[in-house]
């Protein structure tokens, strides 16, 4: 029923351009993005610290359920935002791609913390240094762990780009989530 | 007296017959859960959460977030690029190079300053190393990129600009111990209110939350 | 050894040394006195001397506590290479030993296993042959515990790179033997194996847990762990003794202050630097606070696992607030760094007592709600009672400590066994039950917060006005900030203290305290760097988890997943 006969210009995260943000009338997919970003079931794969200002951002002092993510979901084929909080070491990463792979499209990733993001400050021999190696990423959020009000901007940040009717991910980490095997 | 308490022995193991029936149990506890719930609706002004983003909650002055490099009162940076912050940094997280000052009372100064915000985990051991007052943090903590390399902060990111004041007040900054906080001589802070964990109204539209001064016991 | 020419030793020492000589291990093992009085055997007698420690009435070493390994190999002035460094305890007679199993050269890495001695040797052997490839013969399971199984070499070995990663892929996830063999019945049925983790909601942290299932019943179970194991021992040999203290936050993460004290306890021991008062009670009350924190999130999760979600929302208030007075004192909510050695990283703010003395007032009443709401619950008191249950000896022999220790009536707890910062000078109870199951530890768990508030308490009284809360001790301690700013020698000692580290003096130390889920120690050895040389932390959830594979066999999924809750498993801690 809709038609895409027009291709968008793409999403400049910089300026918050582009996107379907620049047409003024409703379309379809604007109201199902809205949707969308409004209803995001959270997965939380907590691991370490980060799980522990997770549970504190659905806990009664911050209140996720505010924004529409009341539903946590531990089931990846009932979940649409895969929140990874907490450090992802080579032994958890196959998991991980589990988990990914199984949730069905459309799906978001938010890596919460710097050790998800990054490895943060452990350059070591067991740690993952950055969950892009093995999926792709839409939202970093750094802290060690974030507050709990840093979490919700960086879903604002990502209900932002959903809204916008972005879908592709950031290239790099795109590419190497080809490259690694699954 | 110090001892050892048996707490099997204070509860009862069996439940006595109202307890096993169940429904007075159910109604006992929903009296809590509801006395829990009528204070939320009828004392608004209470509730404890956080509205954010209208509300934020006013962290102290000791909160450690996004760093801010000090400049002096010509708009050059303190950092003599020494490199005890790179050293200090558990993650090694900051990237300096160092450049030489025409001045030569300044002698050194950093070329690039960058700090990998998603390495960095805010324990402000740069701020303890730094000799000459020229890193500080803030109480910024809205920080969300949607790729690392957006993360690296250079110095464009972390200078304080002269004259825009800093975002959500200072933070973390080198203390003094057993003395409290005092600034160095030649330093130009602005005043800051530290915060003691209340809510603070950024856009006037809901009411101020103030956390009810609990009542002390010896009405101190 | 000759008995001739050696130095006299203290009392337990020489009262070791006396029991040895009636004994034919005598010629074969040395008595010294470290910090610790300690033994020192080959690994041939390691055995026989392990079941003579253990039986002996004078000695009766019955808790297992810890089993290190070390690698020598940049450390002067040792025997060997290799060695496992093992710390018991003695329940009946209060003292801790130290024995170090010194392995003859670096190619024969054996040593036969002790856990017919002492069941919680397990997964300790089984860490030591992971990091180290010490192997164990006669050991019931020897296979990696905390690395992935696609894991090539010994990473805390000192020729091995820290940074040296071995990608694993989903083929490499091994199930252990008993688990794929599917033909095993159970009279006429048969039986399924079910893996639980390790993203599961109710498995805290992660953990894997491999179930033989009759029916609902378990007959079989193995838990497999390391999926959090982010090397926190390699990451501290290169850092800074200062450095490690942000390491430190995030293994107990719920409680992160606790393991900050501990560890810079053992490092203020090495140095021999007194902390001034004020500095200590500020550790003492945060201490105690980060335990309430640690038993609120405990008891939250686990109703959550049996159902009742209104609690956690209750008890994660008193979080919160205690969040508060943590930020203000130091600017981080959970992962603290407020600790440094010789002190703290700076004084608290100027309402800290005011602070303090609210949230005495606050939190019993969440505690009270909970109370109201739980503790006479008939479907709580069907899902907890009698679940879980583990008995005196079972617990002495698994090695556990904490609460579920004190859940079987042994009242042991660190604070009164061997007190530290203050904690004789308080007035207050330990809890004990008698059941060992689920719901006495629930029940501990419950009044040790009210404890740990009776403490709090009595510390806000005495607390100084004003004082110094670090050593002043430049060569250990930061100078104030107005000295380093003007004054060159301060300068100087600021400038050594961050590049190069505090210089510890060469030796060894093992410093216990009480974390929220028992004894946590940490081993720590010196070179007279700047940098530990070895750091072995003792967590107390690793023997607790080590059983938990034992108690859940005979009862259903649902006990095992409310066993887990009360367990309380930090995997930052479990798995470091």
């Amino acid at each position: 029923m809709v038609a895409k006969s027009q291709t968008l210009p793409a999403y400049d995260p910089k300026t918050g351009a582009g996107g379907s943000t620049d047409f003024l009338t409703t379309r379809l997919e604007t109201m199902v993005s809205w949707a969308r970003s409004n209803s995001l079931w959270p997965l939380p794969f907590a691991t370490a610290c980060c799980g522990i200002e997770f549970m504190s951002v659905v806990s009664s002092h911050y209140d996720l359920s505010r924004f529409g993510a009341e539903v946590v979901r531990f089931s990846p084929r009932q979940a649409d935002l895969l929140i990874v909080a907490g450090t992802v070491t080579d032994k958890q990463a196959p998991v991980l791609r589990k988990i990914y792979d199984q949730m069905p499209e459309p799906k978001w990733v938010i890596s919460m913390g710097v050790c998800a993001s990054s490895g943060g400050f452990y350059r070591a021999y067991h740690v993952t240094q950055g969950i892009d190696e093995i999926i792709p990423v839409d939202v970093y959020v750094p802290g060690c762990p974030p507050t709990p009000e840093e979490l919700m901007y960086g879903i604002f940040e990502l209900q932002r780009k959903i809204r916008s009717g972005e879908k592709s991910r950031d290239s790099r980490s795109a590419r190497l989530a080809a490259e690694r095997p699954a | 007296m110090s001892g050892v308490v048996d707490v099997g022995v204070r509860v009862p193991k069996k439940l006595t017959f109202s307890q096993r029936l169940y429904l007075p149990q159910v109604l006992a506890g929903m009296k809590v859960t509801i006395r829990h719930f009528l204070r939320n609706l009828l004392a608004i002004r209470k509730l404890p959460t956080i509205l954010y983003p209208e509300q934020k909650r006013d962290y102290s002055g000791r909160f450690r977030g996004k760093h801010i490099l000090k400049t002096r009162e010509d708009g050059t940076l303190k950092c003599v690029a020494c490199y005890m912050c790179q050293q200090a940094c558990p993650a090694e997280c900051i990237t300096i190079v160092a450049g030489e000052h025409p001045k030569i009372a300044y002698e050194k100064y950093p070329v690039v300053f960058d700090i990998d915000m998603l390495r960095c985990v805010f324990c402000g051991f740069c701020v303890d190393a730094c000799p000459k007052d020229a890193i500080w943090m803030t109480r910024d903590y809205e920080m969300a990129f949607f790729n690392r390399q957006q993360a690296i902060f250079g110095i464009d990111k972390l200078i304080e600009k002269p004259g825009i004041p800093v975002k959500d007040g200072y933070g973390y900054r080198p203390y003094y111990p057993g003395d409290g906080t005092v600034p160095p001589t030649d330093a130009a802070t602005a005043p800051v209110i530290p915060g003691d964990g209340e809510r603070s109204d950024l856009r006037g539209r809901l009411p101020v939350y103030r956390p009810p001064t609990p009542k002390l016991a010896s009405n101190g | 050894m000759s008995a001739v020419d050696t130095p006299s030793l203290s009392a337990p020492a020489e009262r070791i040394r006396g029991r040895l000589a009636s004994t034919p291990l005598a010629e074969k093992v040395e008595v010294r006195d470290l910090d610790l009085p300690t033994l020192e055997v080959s690994p041939p007698e390691w055995p026989a001397l392990a079941k003579w420690l253990r039986d002996d009435p004078e000695c009766r070493y019955d808790l297992f506590l810890d089993l290190a390994g070390v690698d020598n190999l940049k450390r002067r002035g040792q025997k060997t290479r290799f060695e496992a460094v093992v710390h018991l305890h003695s329940l009946p007679r209060n003292e801790h030993l130290r024995v170090k199993v010194l392995l003859p050269d670096g190619t024969n890495l054996t040593i036969p296993t002790v856990t017919g001695v002492w069941p919680a040797a397990n997964w300790f052997e089984r860490e030591a042959f992971d990091l180290f490839g010490y192997d164990f013969p006669g050991h019931p399971n020897l296979r990696r515990l905390l690395c992935h199984d696609a894991f090539v070499g010994n990473p805390l070995r000192k020729d091995y790179a820290p940074g040296q990663r071995w990608f694993a892929t989903d083929a490499d996830m091994k199930m252990p033997a008993w688990a794929l063999d599917t033909d095993v019945k159970a009279g006429h049925f048969e039986t399924q194996t079910l893996s639980i983790g390790p993203s599961h909601p109710a498995t805290h942290g992660i953990v894997h847990l491999i179930a033989r299932l009759d029916g609902e019943r378990i007959s079989r179970a193995e838990t497999q762990i390391g999926y959090l194991h982010r090397c926190f021992e390699k990451m501290s040999e290169t850092h800074t003794w200062n450095q490690v203290i942000p390491f430190t936050d995030r293994l107990n993460y719920v409680s992160a202050m606790i393991n900050g004290v501990g560890y810079v306890r053992a490092v203020e021991k090495m140095l021999g630097v007194e902390v001034p008062e004020r500095g200590v009670l500020i550790r003492t009350i945060l201490s105690e606070f980060s335990r309430i924190m640690d038993h609120c999130v405990d008891i939250g999760a686990n109703l959550v696992d049996i159902g009742a979600l209104t609690n956690f929302w209750y008890l994660y208030q008193p979080r919160e607030n205690i969040y508060d007075l943590i930020e203000a004192c130091c600017g981080a909510r959970l992962t603290v760094s407020y600790v440094r050695v010789g002190g703290l990283a700076f004084d608290v703010p100027d309402d800290f007592v005011p602070r303090c003395r609210a949230l005495l007032e606050s939190i019993p009443k969440f505690l009270d709600d909970v109370d109201r709401l739980v503790t006479n619950n008939r479907i709580v008191r069907n899902r907890l009672q009698g679940t879980g249950a583990v008995t005196k000896e079972d617990a002495i022999a698994w090695g556990l400590t904490g609460p579920m220790l004190r859940a079987c009536g042994v009242p042991y707890d660190v604070r009164r066994t061997r007190p530290y910062d203050f904690y004789d000078k308080f007035d207050w109870d330990i809890p004990v039950a008698s059941d060992g199951d689920n719901f006495a530890r629930y029940l501990v768990r419950m009044e040790e917060m009210r404890q740990s508030l009776k403490i709090i308490r009595q510390a806000v009284d005495i607390f100084p006005e004003k004082g110094p809360v670090n050593s002043s001790d430049w060569h250990v301690v930061l100078p104030p900030k107005d000295a380093v700013y003007h004054d060159m020698e301060s300068l100087i000692y600021h400038f050594k203290l961050i590049m190069e580290g505090i210089k510890v003096p060469a030796g060894e130390r093992y410093e216990w305290i009480e974390g929220a889920n028992g004894e946590l120690g940490f081993y720590a050895i010196s070179t007279g760097g700047g940098g530990p040389y070895r750091l072995k932390v003792r967590p107390p959830c690793f023997p607790n988890m080590a059983a938990f594979e034992k108690i859940i066999v005979g009862g259903t999924i649902s006990d095992a997943i409310a066993t887990l809750g009360t367990l309380n498993v930090i995997a930052g801690e479990l798995d470091r």
